[in-house]
């Protein structure tokens, strides 16, 4: 069989035969079954990378597919063609909302690493080097970009870059005598894989420099690795060098994305229960269930991480988290500026994620203008279309209108003006408006008492949390009885006691009034009278 | 070629649509300038599959088009011809759409104005992300055509705060603000970009709201010191209010800020400055200062003042033009039209934040009597602010949260010469879906004649190597 170098490129990638060029100036194909061997190999190496994903590490992806969105509409599209690296941009931004289905991120990314692997080990042969590391040097970089895949919010568009600078690599025209024609050729590949693959271009670069050094082509080296340093300084790509699996990181994408799905007994892994997310997530999943939270009252809910800050000391995923507390509460506006505050941070200042919510908040609000906008946007997605259009008007169901419903009747009555981070507030607000808000009068008291705001809870206990018993709380209606005026006293009423802990307290407070502070710790150090005299750092649950 | 190829309907075929066709924008019976861009619109139904549209003037046929899908898109070329014919005149539009097998029509106006509004619109682009930005840019559109360029985009200027651009009434002169280390007041005069710091020791706080006089001379700013927080129903969202507010003037020649006891009242909020015409006066907002505005938003009501600036000093005497305590209601916004017959502002129920209020409306007083009138054309029912003048006192532009209720989009709004609106449209795109799909804002939209003298490249330099001329 005769083929011409330009099937060279094609038929070789793809037909696995190589060509040679023999004595007669033509070239011949020659079936390699030995290159067999290696494709198993890269089947087998990508399919473990992929399983990996699949079962022991999904929610990185299911997290990114999250915080990102991709419209099928032309001028989404255009927009596209602003920035560099716009064809692996496109095609990976697309393929990421796949992420979305389980399976989808191991099938895509096990694909894209064995073309890597492939193409590493096809070009390697090209230059002379033996078939075993030629199948090492694809196996190793396989890895080495599996491992880069665990980083957080490392995107596909990257891996995608790195294929098409290997891609480009095969049309690099190695066999061309003359060294000009290589130059001139070689550099529009590299501008071209700058301005289509970012930083896959100096990938090709790479290759195209050891190609001339093995050719002692110097001249055209330094040519080729000037192009490159341009090249890397010049494309809009963060670079993340290597990556190794996360599982405290994962942990805590698990219990956010599992949430976020609507999983509500989210189990929090033992490793991250420590974490802020973790607690957070915990107590979250914990409160609709009394034998849960009479254990978090038991051993002392208040040093629990409570609420997810929004402000500078969070970031876009833990802003938006903050979120999910204030939609299961009832807040909606607090809901809507963590949701939105987490959208604006993201890496991409949109996601799907957000946009759900988005819609749902104000479908619940019954704005159902503003509802819509976010509904037009996700039907103009391939994922979320049939989510967006089973929340239009007409479309919803008998049992998602009796959530709504049910949601409508949380909402607070009353306005009421409330500083950003006035959290006490926004509860209180809830409860006035619907005092049958197991979740807000939980959280209220125990914040309350986390923040020492012992005249605040007195009068949230008052008002809203009469009836609430819990060892806790009788701790601190104590410390109540002890301090608070007459008035506020007569407005609690009678509160029953029990022996033990009227002795307990007294114990306490002969103590303290010794200064005993070791024998205080010893014995009350899990009380919240303790709590409230010393500095957090001692109160042990 | 084939994505056009659909057979044009007879008329005969085309039956009177039972209920109004859905598009988006609303070009319905509209007013436009005689040099605005092409209406592009979608048709809001998806069950459509082909459109015809004919625009016609008088009894002549001036545009056909018949193409698959729901957008329709005018080549602009075609546009500025059809609109030159048709200035001072009605265009007839007749829209069909196939749904099936069948065709149903709508027919509506489109009033072309020979009044032109001024080419360029600048505004900024930022997320309703209540009191926190991330990634926003200042930008500027020629109306005429749908070319846009970014004069500051934030990712060049280490992700600090830019707001409150204004263009001087001289035409020449522009400004906005690059808040946080580093910034300043980014002052484009006599052809040069340039740093300044307006604080000086006379004020309390930085300059915020302002605007500068047709000389290019004076420009008139509140200094604020604001405080957000947020609503508990009814989609109102964020609140901001002053606790405390007052007036300065910087004289951009002598580099120097001009204070005045009389509008600096520790007792009373002064905001929201502009210029009269003849600049000879300030208009703004003033109210009484009220304790734990946190409890009492609602009885924060401000009315428009007046008080002369001449020769570099601030007037003695006050005078209320609109008084919130008689009409009732919050003023915000007072902007006077450059041929100085009228004061337009937006009017709310309370406060000094009107964007989130759903009830903000434009209002126009007729500074010869003191009438003073809603644009009842113009206005919607949300928040409709953040106004500007277009040089010949014939066209406005303001802000309107019509429609979704979340993102402001730019209206476009004729006045006539008595000063009544017609009705509102909005600024058209390129792509009319684009809109639909935005997560920004079009914020403080600002009309200017000619298109500002800089770039962005400058703007990051001037940040990064200048340091700003402090105003005594």
């Amino acid at each position: 069989m005769i083929c011409t170098p330009a099937v060279d490129m094609i038929a070789g990638v793809f037909f696995n035969y190589i060509f040679v060029f023999d004595d007669r100036k033509e070239y011949i194909c020659v079936g390699m079954k030995k290159d067999r061997i290696h494709i198993l190999m890269f089947v087998v190496v990508a399919a473990l990378v992929a399983m990996f994903y699949g079962f022991a590490y999904p929610y990185h992806f299911f997290h990114r597919e999250q915080f990102s969105l991709f419209l099928l509409n032309g001028d989404f599209v255009l927009r596209y063609f602003e920035r560099s690296a716009w064809l692996t941009t496109i095609i990976g931004e697309f393929l990421t909302q796949y992420y979305y289905y389980i399976g989808g991120a191991p099938i895509i990314l096990g694909i894209a690493l064995f073309g890597i692997g492939f193409m590493v080990s096809k070009l390697l042969s090209r230059e002379g080097f033996g078939r075993w590391i030629a199948l090492a040097g694809g196996i190793v970089v396989m890895l080495w970009e599996g491992g880069r895949e665990c980083v957080g919010e490392y995107p596909l568009t990257s891996t995608l870059s790195l294929l098409a600078g290997l891609s480009l690599s095969f049309l690099y025209p190695r066999k061309i005598e003359n060294v000009w024609i290589r130059l001139a050729v070689g550099l529009m590949l590299i501008i071209a894989g700058a301005w289509t693959a970012g930083y896959g271009a100096i990938v090709l670069g790479i290759y195209i420099i050891i190609s001339e050094i093995r050719k002692a082509n110097y001249f055209a080296t330094i040519i080729y690795f000037i192009a490159s340093i341009i090249v890397a300084v010049s494309v809009d790509m963060k670079y993340v060098w290597w990556g190794i699996p996360n599982m405290d990181l994962e942990n805590q994408f698990a219990i956010d994305t599992e949430w976020s799905r609507g999983i509500r007994n989210v189990g929090v892994d033992p490793s991250i229960a420590d974490t802020k997310l973790g607690e957070y997530y915990d107590l979250l999943s914990s409160v609709n269930d009394a034998d849960k939270m009479k254990r978090y009252w038991d051993e002392h809910l208040i040093t629990q991480t409570m609420f997810m800050p929004v402000d500078p000391t969070g970031n876009y995923h833990t802003i938006t988290a903050a979120g999910e507390l204030w939609f299961e509460m009832g807040d909606m506006t607090m809901a809507e500026h963590a949701t939105m505050l987490g959208m604006i941070f993201s890496p991409r200042n949109m996601g799907s994620r957000h946009i759900k919510r988005l819609a749902e908040i104000n479908i619940i609000n019954g704005d159902e203008a503003a509802a819509s906008k976010y509904l037009y946007m996700l039907k103009q997605t391939s994922v979320h279309r049939q989510w967006a259009i089973d929340r239009e008007v007409g479309h919803r169901t008998e049992v998602y209108n009796r959530w709504l419903e049910w949601k409508r009747n949380m909402l607070p009555k009353n306005d009421t003006l409330r500083a950003t981070v006035d959290v006490q507030r926004s509860m209180r607000n809830l409860l006035d408006s619907n005092i049958s808000n197991d979740m807000a009068r939980q959280y209220l008291l125990a914040y309350d008492m986390q923040t020492k705001d012992v005249a605040g809870f007195a009068e949230d206990y008052i008002k809203y949390g009469k009836g609430l018993k819990t060892r806790a709380i009788d701790e601190a209606l104590l410390v109540v009885m002890a301090t608070a005026p007459a008035d506020v006293k007569q407005r609690l009423g009678m509160v029953p006691f029990s022996i033990q802990i009227m002795e307990d307290f007294n114990e306490f407070n002969q103590l303290y009034s010794r200064k005993n502070a070791e024998k205080l710790k010893e014995k009350f150090g899990n009380t919240y009278w303790f709590y409230c005299q010393f500095d957090r750092q001692f109160f042990k649950r | 070629m084939l994505v056009a190829c659909v057979r044009v309907p007879q008329d005969s075929e085309i039956s009177k649509a039972l209920s109004a066709i859905p598009i988006y924008p609303d070009y319905k019976d509209v007013m436009v300038p005689v040099n605005i861009a092409p209406l592009n619109f979608v048709i809001m139904d998806e069950g459509v599959d082909a459109h015809d549209i004919e625009i016609s003037l008088g009894n002549e046929l001036i545009y056909k088009d018949t193409s698959r899908g729901g957008v329709v898109s005018i080549e602009q070329c075609q546009w500025k011809e059809m609109l030159n014919r048709a200035a001072g005149k009605q265009m007839s539009v007749r829209l069909a759409i196939k749904k099936g097998d069948s065709w149903e029509g709508e027919s509506w106006t489109i009033e072309v104005s020979g009044d032109s509004i001024d080419s360029y619109l600048t505004y900024r682009l930022i997320e309703p992300g209540f009191e926190v930005w991330h990634a926003l840019t200042i930008e500027e559109r020629c109306i005429e055509t749908f070319e846009t360029r970014t004069l500051a985009d934030n990712k060049e200027l280490n992700m600090q705060c830019m707001n409150c651009h204004i263009h001087g009434r001289d035409g020449q002169t522009s400004m906005f603000y690059i808040r946080g280390e580093n910034g300043g007041a980014m002052l484009y005069r006599n052809g040069r970009l340039g740093k300044v710091n307006l604080r000086s020791s006379k004020m309390d706080g930085g300059a915020v709201y302002g605007d500068i006089d047709k000389s290019g001379r004076y420009g008139v700013f509140s200094t604020n010191v604001i405080i957000p927080a947020l609503h508990s129903t009814d989609n109102r969202r964020l609140e901001v209010f002053d606790t405390k507010s007052d007036l300065c003037v910087a004289d951009f020649d002598d580099g120097k800020m001009i204070v005045a006891p009389q509008v600096a009242d520790t007792t009373t909020f002064e905001t929201f400055p502009a210029f009269s015409a003849d600049g000879k006066k300030v208009y703004y907002c003033s109210a009484n200062m009220i304790e734990n505005l946190i409890d009492s938003i609602g009885a924060l009501h401000y009315s428009i003042c007046s008080i002369g600036f001449e020769n570099g000093e601030w007037g003695t005497k006050i005078d209320t033009l609109w008084s919130a305590s008689r009409n009732g209601g919050s003023a915000n916004f007072p902007k006077a039209s450059p041929d100085g017959k009228f004061l337009l502002f937006c009017r709310s129920d309370c406060g000094t934040f009107p964007i989130w209020h759903k009830e903000t409306d434009l209002w126009m007083i007729d500074l010869e009597n003191g009438n003073a009138w809603p644009l009842e054309k113009a206005n919607s029912d949300r928040s409709d602010t953040y106004h500007t003048w277009s040089s010949n006192s014939r066209w406005i532009a303001f802000a309107s949260k019509r429609g979704d209720g979340q993102y402001g989009r730019v209206y476009f709004s004729h006045i006539d010469k008595s000063g009544k609106a017609s009705k509102a449209f909005v600024m058209p795109q390129r792509d009319p879906r684009k809109d639909l799909l935005n997560l920004k804002s079009y914020n403080i939209p600002d009309l200017s004649v000619g298109a500002a003298g800089y770039s962005r490249q400058k703007v990051e330099k001037v940040f990064r190597e200048e340091i700003a001329v402090q105003y005594k």
